[in-house]
This record gives C-alpha cells, structure tokens and sequence, in this order.
C-alpha cells in the first residue's frame, strides 16, 4: 500500500478543523494559566508557608505526567464538584493546571536571572513598588523569559495531543477517527504528524535562536 | 514588600504579598467549599489493595519502558552525535533530519503512526507493545542525540588535538578520550529528559500496553471507582517521580 494523496486531501478540512481547536485550546489553556502563573511565581519567590504551598503545588503538577492531570480532570473532577464536564472543558482544566505550573516556572526563573542591584537601585532612586516590578524589573525578566516561553509554546502544542484520549475532537482525535472509518491510517496520522511539525519546528527553531540571543549577554 | 529569596528588602506592602495570599486564600477556599463532601466522606481505598496486582504490574512496566526507551536513547543518541561529527554530509543531514521530525511531533501521533501507519508501509504489523517500544524509542534517540551533541561541542578542542597528537586511532578517541568527558557533561541533561520520559511513558497506554496508568483507568472502570483508583495511581507517579528526581539530584551533584 502506498501513500494515497488524494484521500489525504479529501479529509484535510476535517483534520484542520482539528487543528484548529487544537490551536484555540491551547490559547485558551495558556490564558487561563497566566494568572495562576503570576500568583504561584509570586508565592515561589516569597518566604513563609505560602511559598511552600506554591512550591508544592508546582512541583505536584510538573512531576505528574500530564495523561494523569487530564484522565484525573475528566473522571473525577465531575465526582468531586458534583457537575457535569463535558470533554473539552476538562480538557481546558487539564492544559490550564499544566500551563499554570510550567509557566510559573519560567516567570520565577525570568524574574530571579534580573540583578538584585536593579531592584535595588530602584528603590534607591524613590520609585515605588508598582515602578519597581513594571517599569525596572518585569521589562527585564521578560527578555530573558522569551526563549522559555517560545519553547513551553511547542510543549503545550504537543500535550494537547493527548487531549484525543478523553475524546476532545482536536487535531489527532480527527484523525483517529477517520482513519478508523477509513483505513486510511497512513494518510492520516502523516497529515496530523506533519500539521503538527509545521507549527512546532518554526518555534523551536525560534526557541534556538532566542536562546543563542539572551547568552550572549 | 515581597521578600524574594536572594533579592531582600526591607518593606513588605499589599501588592506583593498580601493580594496573593488573598486570591490563592480565594481561589482555594471556593474550590473546597464546593466540593461533594458526601461523596468524598464514601471513599473506599480498600480497593488499591484488593487490585494491587495490576497496579505493582503496571508500575514494572512503566520502569521497564523508561529504562528501555533511555537504554536506546542514549546508545543511539552517542552514535549519531558522534556521525554528526565526524560522518559524511549525507549522514549528518539525514540525522539532522530524523532529529528534528522526533522531537518536533507530539509523541501520541508518532505512536499511532508506528502502530498502524507503519505497516501499511512495510506489511509488518507489531503488536501494541513492540510499537510502543520502537515509537518511545526513537523519540530517546532523538532528545539525546541533541543531548549528547551539547555534551560533545562542550568538550574543549585540546582534548582532540591532544588525543591526535599522541596519534590515537579514530575509534580511541572517541571511546576513550571525548565520549567519557561528554558524558559527564550530558549528566544533568540526561537525568531531566529520564523524567520527561517517565511521564511519557503513560502515553503508550492509548496502544493499550498495560502500564501503570492505563492499568489504573481499566481497574478504575472494573471497580467504579475512578478516584480512588487514579488518585492512588497520581500518587505512585508522584512518587516514583520524586524518587527519580531525588536520585537524580544525587548524581549530578557528585559529578
């Protein structure tokens, strides 16, 4: 058997619908995360109990592998709260706690790669806190966070994959299902795979760059 | 003001610490207060141990995969690296190549791809466990071919000339002079992407290869149970993970 074009572009408007929602949840998991991000990035880097929760909470969700976040987000989550979820909103949950956990990472360590002598300088010249955080060290930290973030952007992409196997109709779900229909399981999973390196590979390689970039300095 | 770890002042105000506190204090209180307390009072975790089996089973398989997926990791990972050298400017783009289409594709779509795509390409069908293997394997190979060529670049260029000098062979070289040097530069990297691979493990489980998750899922649906059963299962990776990361710590901290 070989590759049959045809029927891949027969099937394309489904698999990019996929990629699509592939594509609107990951935004949607990385917004929802931010927030989250900030107060467990600004939990990690003060002292007391409250860093110690945020820690664990980072660590719990990092060193989990992500199928478990989102099996647990969509069998148990709906028994605990005692609601309903359908698939694509336990999938949101899902990539939203992976996203809130990663990104709090990367914030701590954009923040921590900023000379304590800037901080300090700005309040040695009067500025008040907000200046201190938004106009002396937030504008730093995120030039060194760029890289990381390009590269949790190829992450959270590759995790949503998995979100075909609690049934949310993105990109490898589609093509789980035609190619089951179908036979077509060559065809299929080729396209997905090479949807899915089109966007991935340009952000790595951006990811690469940035980092030669922000070491030289 | 917030205290941050190696940056302290003297002021503490509502904006760094006091507003978090308050919306995590929020956030976590409004999660408790509507959670099924009836439901949760009803737990049974008498269940793990009744169906421990397949749980141990599928804890040795998850183990089994990650050492197997690195074991070939990191022997093929050190052979490509090494051709990315010193091999031809075929070899070297072809790995280039095979590099980046691994690492690049999420590792779900390359394990379907391995299991039915691959067949209709060659006529040899596996079985769910053999394509489990060959896909997180090869995606190893990918991660610490990368890995290993870091490792290599770092080595400083006297090594090689010195090894030259005292006229070693090609072979010697590499196996006895930049490889062991590499390697102890790979150790840090080597032991993150060992987590990221545990964790991957539970991916394979779509091919329904009985690893720890997928032996949970199927215990959770047999019992009706799911949290409980998951839960428990959250909690073995938990460990496992923090085990590995520990012992991890451990190691590089010696080299």
């Amino acid at each position: 058997m070989g590759f049959d074009f045809a029927i891949t572009m027969q099937f394309m408007p489904e698999i990019l619908q996929g990629f699509w929602l592939t594509l609107l949840l990951c935004l949607a998991g990385t917004l929802m995360g931010i927030p989250i991000a900030m107060l467990l990035c600004l939990g990690r880097l003060a002292e007391g109990p409250y860093t110690w929760f945020c820690n664990a909470v980072t660590d719990l969700f990092r060193t989990m592998p992500e199928m478990i976040i989102l099996f647990w987000a969509y069998y148990c989550l709906p028994l605990v709260f005692d609601a309903r979820l359908t698939p694509v909103q336990a999938g949101v949950i899902g990539l939203t706690i992976y996203a809130a956990a990663n990104l709090s990472e990367i914030f701590r360590s954009g923040i921590l790669s900023v000379p304590k002598g800037q901080s300090e300088a700005a309040y040695s010249v009067g500025l008040s806190e907000w200046h201190m955080w938004f106009s002396i060290v937030v504008p730093q930290a995120l030039r060194a966070m760029v890289a990381p973030l390009v590269s949790f952007a190829t992450s959270i992409l590759k995790v949503s994959g998995l979100l075909s196997t609690i049934g949310v109709a993105e990109m490898t779900y589609k093509a789980t299902i035609i190619s089951g229909q179908n036979y077509n399981y060559l065809e299929m999973f080729t396209a997905a795979g090479v949807m899915y390196f089109v966007v991935i590979f340009p952000l790595s390689i951006a990811a690469q760059r940035f980092e030669l970039k922000t070491s030289k300095w | 003001m917030i205290l941050l770890r190696n940056q302290t002042y003297a002021r503490r105000s509502a904006l760094g610490v006091l507003l978090p506190i308050a919306l995590i204090i929020l956030m976590v209180g409004a999660l408790v207060w509507n959670v099924n307390w009836r439901y949760i009072s009803q737990l049974d975790f008498s269940v793990i141990i009744e169906y421990r089996k397949p749980l141990i089973d599928g804890l040795g398989m998850t183990l089994m995969l990650t050492a197997l997926s690195l074991a070939f990791g990191s022997v093929t990972g050190a052979i490509f690296a090494v051709l990315l050298q010193v091999g031809p400017r075929v070899v070297r783009v072809l790995i280039q190549i095979y590099v980046e289409i691994w690492r690049n594709v999420p590792l779900i779509v390359q394990v379907f791809w391995v299991h039915f795509s691959l067949p209709a390409l060659t006529g040899i069908s596996t079985s769910a466990l053999v394509s489990g293997c060959i896909a997180i394997s090869l995606q190893a190979a990918a991660y610490l071919t990368d890995i290993a060529r870091g490792g290599i670049r770092a080595v400083p260029r006297g090594q090689f000339e010195a090894a030259e000098s005292i006229g070693l062979s090609g072979f010697n070289k590499w196996v006895f002079i930049v490889l062991p040097q590499a390697a102890k530069l790979m150790i840090g990297p080597l032991l993150n992407v060992s987590l990221s691979f545990f964790k991957a493990t539970s991916i394979l489980g779509v091919l329904s290869i009985a690893e720890l998750l997928s032996a949970g899922i199927r215990v959770s649906e047999h019992t009706f149970k799911p949290i409980e059963v998951l839960t428990s299962v959250a909690v073995i990776y938990l460990i496992a993970g923090v085990g590995i990361t520990t012992i991890a710590r451990k190691i590089e901290r010696r080299y």
